[in-house]
């Protein structure tokens, strides 16, 4: 060993030799090592704040997966407004209306003037929706529509009731629309070319506890209606993993000026047009990593119509 | 030898540094990462609770001062958490409507995010 730290630290020739001692070779390793060693201490601090950095920044952005989800779904929650008699159109900057009961079949259900809507319902009390969840679920029944913004396939086809009587100016004020299943959606027949029409889709949102999944992580959940013929609902599949204390409220009532008269109402019943209606849902993102756990991200989401 | 040594502690430095600075960097993208989304949630949120007032988001900003009932008890903690969050925060209300939220992260250059109206 000595010999070989004597043999490292020979001076070479140009150096005249002049060279270093072994103590001074020695002293230079030394604080080599102890520079090394605080390099990699600050090293394995940067590591993990980089680390829990990161898992805040998951956070965030399934957060925000989760947000832009929501909007997005509620902003088709309603008939689109150029469908709508200007009568209509009037009334439907105003509350989400009721959509028709999750369990009930949108093709069974008679013409209405309106299709779309958000509601919440209770899982426990909806047998058709399989999976075994309950506690309250986010029920949406969407309108989109043909052929801009809906996929080819089968499903519900929303159209003008009674169009092949009617002229297509007539159409436009025409106020009831009715559902029929389609094995693939094509524009309504016997209806004048132009005619408005839409694929209507539903989907729950709700909410699973860890301890009710068996997995480590809470998570909401999202159904869908199956695509074949029968009515059913599909299973449901993981939205977003690692969401817990699931909140969501229905609010009803006017805000202006006090706000002292609002009424926080979470049963199934029908709202009154006149107040404001939206939805308001509380929740935390948690951390997916329990070693470099952070703290739950607490958030709070209004869901209101579009004005 | 002294050479040899002296270039090969130089590189190890250097790379060192180098994984100092990669780390400080990723660090401060992810913290941006994370403020930039709450910063969207911030102006949403403000933008639905003008909407529902009917009134202007700095209103809406005011009356979270002293919130009372739905929607202030739920969503303005959040909001005010939040905000507590972006450091040195400026928000302002343009022409049309537009919500704009400015902040300046830690040795970083100012970011802006900005929420049109119609984007309810």
């Amino acid at each position: 060993m000595f010999s070989s730290s004597v043999r490292l630290c020979r001076p070479p020739c140009w150096l005249g030799g002049l060279g270093f001692s072994l103590v001074e070779c020695l002293i230079a390793n030394a604080l080599i090592l102890a520079l090394i060693s605080a390099f990699i201490s600050a090293s394995l601090d940067v590591v993990a704040t980089t680390q829990l950095s990161a898992e805040r920044s998951d956070q965030s952005l399934r957060l925000r997966q989760l947000r832009h989800y929501l909007d997005a779904t509620v902003a088709t929650a309603r008939m689109p407004p150029e469908w709508l008699s200007q009568k209509s159109t009037v009334t439907a900057a105003t509350p989400w209306q009721t959509p028709a009961a999750p369990c009930e079949s949108p093709s069974a259900v008679p013409a209405r003037e309106k299709w779309g809507g958000v509601d919440l319902i209770n899982l426990d009390e909806a047998p058709c929706v399989p999976g075994g969840s309950t506690g309250q679920g986010l029920y949406v029944e969407r309108v989109l529509p043909c052929p801009s913004h809906c996929e080819p396939g089968p499903g519900y086809r929303v159209v003008p009731s009674q169009c092949h009587t009617r002229q297509l100016a007539e159409i436009a004020s025409e106020s009831l629309w009715r559902v029929d299943w389609q094995p693939n959606l094509s524009p309504p027949q016997n209806c004048p070319e132009g005619t408005a029409w839409g694929r209507l889709d539903r989907l729950i949102v709700s909410y699973r506890a860890a301890s009710h999944s068996g997995s480590a992580v809470p998570e909401l959940r999202i159904q869908s209606l199956t695509q074949g013929p029968e009515y059913g609902w599909g299973s449901a599949e993981t939205l977003v993993a690692g969401i817990a204390d699931w909140q969501v409220n229905r609010i009803n009532g006017s805000l202006a000026p006090s706000a002292s008269s609002l009424e926080v109402e979470k049963t199934h019943s029908s709202l009154d047009e006149s107040v404001t209606s939206y939805f308001h849902l509380g929740f935390s993102v948690i951390s997916l990593d329990g070693q470099f756990s952070v703290p739950p991200l607490r958030v709070s989401q209004l869901l209101a119509p579009r004005g | 030898m002294i050479f040899d040594y002296l270039i090969a502690a130089t590189i190890g430095f250097a790379g060192m540094l180098g994984v100092l600075h990669l780390g400080a960097e990723i660090t401060a993208l992810n913290e941006q990462t994370f403020q930039i989304t709450m910063a969207e949630a911030i102006l949403r949120e403000l933008s639905v609770l003008s909407h529902l007032l009917d009134a202007s988001p700095s209103d809406a900003l005011e009356r979270c001062a002293s919130p009372a009932g739905p929607p202030f008890g739920a969503t303005c903690p959040m909001v005010l958490e939040t905000l507590s969050t972006i450091p040195d925060y400026r928000l302002k209300e343009l022409t049309g409507g537009v919500l704009e939220l400015s902040w300046t992260p830690a040795f970083r250059d100012q970011l802006t995010v900005r929420r049109m109206p119609e984007m309810l």
